[in-house]
């Protein structure tokens, strides 16, 4: 166990580099004023870490971020439930999830500017209302997907849908959702950075805005190092922890002392 | 003496096809019944109608069970639960909260031979293990009616035999109207008081077993009968 966590770090650590050696090339055939170095661009976030500003920003974002992915994945959640255990809810909610999907997110950005103005308000909403329908998709197509012969048991043993929605359609919904959340986490962080930058006075978006506007661009960059950084620890510190303790049932090994019976 | 369970002319039609045909018979309260017959013959059809998980297409069935406990081919436990917590939630809609329902569920796993594997998922478990988590949760709630639709199928002879005892245990505990549908003639005659042959269209045979001797006798016929019928049937009507 202990060897594939420290491959699956060295993996990651390499992957880092990768990206880190692409970008390096790349900065040495483009000018600066288009893309910063590695190092100017590690020099800079160096330099924004310690300030005050930057972690007025910081908190203010993920905040932003998680109460955006928190209400858009409820919103999406609870009626993906209903809807995926009674087809005429799914039929009646299907022209909203059919606009919510097609509609551009720069037009539900200057919507929800128009509806409540610029601030955190307006950020939540709309990466909410981004949010919400990918989780709403998953949750129905796993609904739809629970083993049929687990209904019939439970039928047989007259469990109440209470019973049936916490026993077996959300641990079953547990699988096609952790893929949902992946997605949703990375799109939380862009749809507020976005929003951010386009209608707000605070957060990590609107400081790259500023830097975009006065040309900082190693400045612009540490700040993009640090949305990547947000995705990465929320994925691996508080998501991958919770995906695997609520799906150990699977990775659980065959155990040998049953070879006695 | 009021039957326990009674089909009066049961049909049922799948797509057109009539797989049984004014069905008629009758269960007792506490009746061992073994209902042996090919594949595609309907005996899953009669347990589900029983359970009520498939509407008759045509006739009556009254039932008097008002606890219904089902241990189906392939065990259906929840693979994300462990084998205690299998065996306690259907305890749960019976008013048991959530305590009591993992300690009867663990006296019961115990009587399976199961003590000392509460804590494991069925993917820690072997085919064996988990069909007796299914007999479990099955006795656990005390039922009235015991429908097994070829509990054994998937297992070894040995293991099929262990377990076969351990139902036969259970039942001198707690006697239950039981259903028991099979194709092996073999299985069924370990457990059941009354057995059935059941032909294509819904047609039932009893067969009147009274002592051991009788049962090998009346056997070796049956077994001609169920091989003739059984190269009759389609395979999937």
């Amino acid at each position: 166990m202990k060897t594939l966590t420290s491959r699956k770090f060295l993996f990651i650590a390499l992957g880092c580099l990768l990206l880190i050696t692409g970008w390096h090339v790349l900065s040495l055939f483009m000018h600066s004023i288009v893309i910063a170095s590695p190092y100017d661009a590690f020099s800079s976030l160096y330099e924004i870490l310690g300030t005050e500003r930057f972690q007025g920003d910081l908190w203010i974002t993920t905040k932003r971020i998680f109460m955006g992915i928190f209400w858009g994945g409820l919103a999406g959640f609870i009626p993906g439930l209903l809807a995926g255990i009674k087809e005429d809810i799914k039929n009646l909610l299907e022209p909203m999830r059919w606009a919510l999907m097609s509609v551009p997110p720069i037009v539900v950005v200057v919507l929800a500017m128009l509806w409540f103005g610029m601030g955190s308000t307006m950020v939540v909403f709309i990466s909410g209302l981004i949010i919400l329908p990918v989780v709403y998709v998953n949750t129905v197509k796993g609904i739809e997907m629970v083993d049929k012969s687990l209904l019939e048991m439970a039928w047989i043993y007259k469990l109440s849908l209470w019973l049936r929605l916490k026993h077996i359609y959300i641990p079953a919904i547990t699988g096609p959702l952790t893929a949902a959340v992946a997605i949703v986490i990375g799109q939380g962080v862009r749809v507020v950075i976005m929003a951010e930058i386009l209608g707000t006075s605070e957060g990590i978006g609107y400081t790259m805005s500023i830097a975009s506007a006065t040309l900082e661009i190693p400045e612009l960059f540490a700040y993009v190092i640090v949305a990547i950084c947000i995705v990465g620890i929320t994925e691996f510190l508080l998501f991958r922890p919770i995906q695997d303790y609520v799906l150990r049932w699977k990775g659980q090994k065959f155990y040998e002392k049953e070879r006695k019976i | 003496m009021m039957p326990m369970i009674q089909f009066k002319q049961v049909g049922k039609r799948y797509n057109g096809i009539e797989v049984i045909e004014n069905l008629c018979f009758s269960i007792h309260k506490n009746d061992v019944i073994g209902i042996l017959g090919p594949s595609g013959v309907g005996k899953t059809t009669i347990l589900k109608m029983i359970a009520d998980l498939v509407t008759p297409s045509s006739g009556t069935i009254i039932s008097h069970a008002k606890r219904i406990a089902y241990v189906f081919q392939e065990p259906r436990v929840l693979p994300w639960k462990t084998a205690l917590d299998n065996v306690a939630i259907p305890l749960l809609p019976l008013g048991y909260n959530y305590k009591q329902a993992r300690e009867k569920a663990a006296e019961q796993l115990g009587k399976m031979g199961l003590r000392g594997y509460e804590g494991y998922f069925p993917v820690q478990l072997s085919g064996g293990m988990i069909q007796r988590v299914s007999l479990a949760r099955a006795f656990a709630i005390e039922p009235d009616t015991l429908l097994l639709d070829e509990p054994f199928s998937a297992l070894d002879i040995g293991l099929k035999k262990v377990l076969l005892d351990m139902i036969k245990e259970q039942l001198k505990a707690m006697p239950v109207t039981v259903l028991y549908v099979s194709h092996m003639p073999e299985e069924v005659v370990q457990i059941a008081n009354r057995i059935f042959m059941l032909f294509s269209k819904g047609i039932m045979e009893e067969l009147p077993v009274n002592t051991d001797e009788l049962i090998k006798t009346k056997l070796s016929d049956f077994i001609d009968k169920y091989r003739t019928a059984e190269t009759a049937v389609l395979p999937n009507g």
